[in-house]
């Protein structure tokens, strides 16, 4: 293995598991509303206008690291009509 | 100005993940990029998220348009990760060439309105502006392909950025 891959693995392996949790969700959120929008043939500045936001919002919630709120998060489910997140019991 | 080569640094069957190396630099940049940063403790949260936002994206998605921030001009590749998100100004420069191949520079801390204001990170833009230009030029005369994954015939490419 290359040096450059080799620290790669080493500082994602190190990463703190909150940290990790975070980008999982991030990840996986923005993966949905991305997914949503593609099966609706939404464009990101309708999604926007729906959500009475700016597109540059949309394109950071849908970047993949955004910590989001969970009133953004309710917003959005809301105005989708889909879940975003599920609370384990 | 100086010569420089591109080097793999993962494959997956999604991705894959290039960097580049200046001659006779023993670090490549994006190597140059962690090594800064990962002892930072201010920074080394935000080292973590762009880190593990690539590792999902070549485990999972591949380097899709979303993820990034288009910066250079409209005519070049250039792109900076992550997407702006609040208290993280850590910045890093790449150049996306689909959503299966990326080349990844150097970065750092973005406390300017643009990248054009700060000289390092205008420095990092425009050698990958460089590189850009002249991987167009090598893709056009068929020296170089890029192939789901792979760029093909770059190991025999030297870039003068």
């Amino acid at each position: 293995m290359n040096s450059t891959a080799k620290l790669f693995d080493e500082l994602v392996a190190a990463t703190p598991p909150d940290v990790k949790q975070r980008v999982d969700w991030s990840f996986s959120i923005a993966d949905k509303i991305s997914g949503i929008l593609k099966r609706r043939g939404l464009t990101q500045q309708e999604f926007a206008d729906m959500m009475g936001c700016s597109q540059a919002e949309v394109s950071r919630w849908c970047g993949g690291v955004h910590n989001f709120t969970l009133s953004t998060l309710a917003k959005i489910s809301t105005t989708l009509g889909e879940p975003m997140i599920m609370v384990a019991e | 100005m100086a010569n420089a080569i591109i080097e793999e640094v993962k494959q997956t069957e999604n991705a894959g993940l290039f960097t580049i190396r200046f001659e006779g630099q023993t670090e490549t940049e994006f190597e140059k990029f962690m090594q800064r940063f990962k002892d930072d403790a201010v920074r080394q949260e935000d080292l973590s998220v762009i880190l593990n936002l690539i590792n999902k994206m070549l485990t999972m998605s591949g380097f899709l348009e979303r993820f990034f921030r288009f910066e250079g001009k409209m005519s070049d590749r250039v792109a900076a990760m992550p997407q702006p998100i609040d208290h993280t100004e850590l910045r890093l420069y790449c150049l996306r060439l689909s959503d299966s191949v990326l080349i990844v520079g150097n970065g750092g801390v973005k406390n300017t309105r643009t990248y054009e204001e700060s000289e390092e990170l205008n420095g990092y833009v425009i050698t990958l502006q460089k590189l850009d230009k002249l991987l167009k030029q090598a893709e056009r005369s068929g020296k170089v392909t890029i192939e789901e994954t792979k760029i093909t015939g770059i190991d025999k490419q030297t870039f003068n950025l």
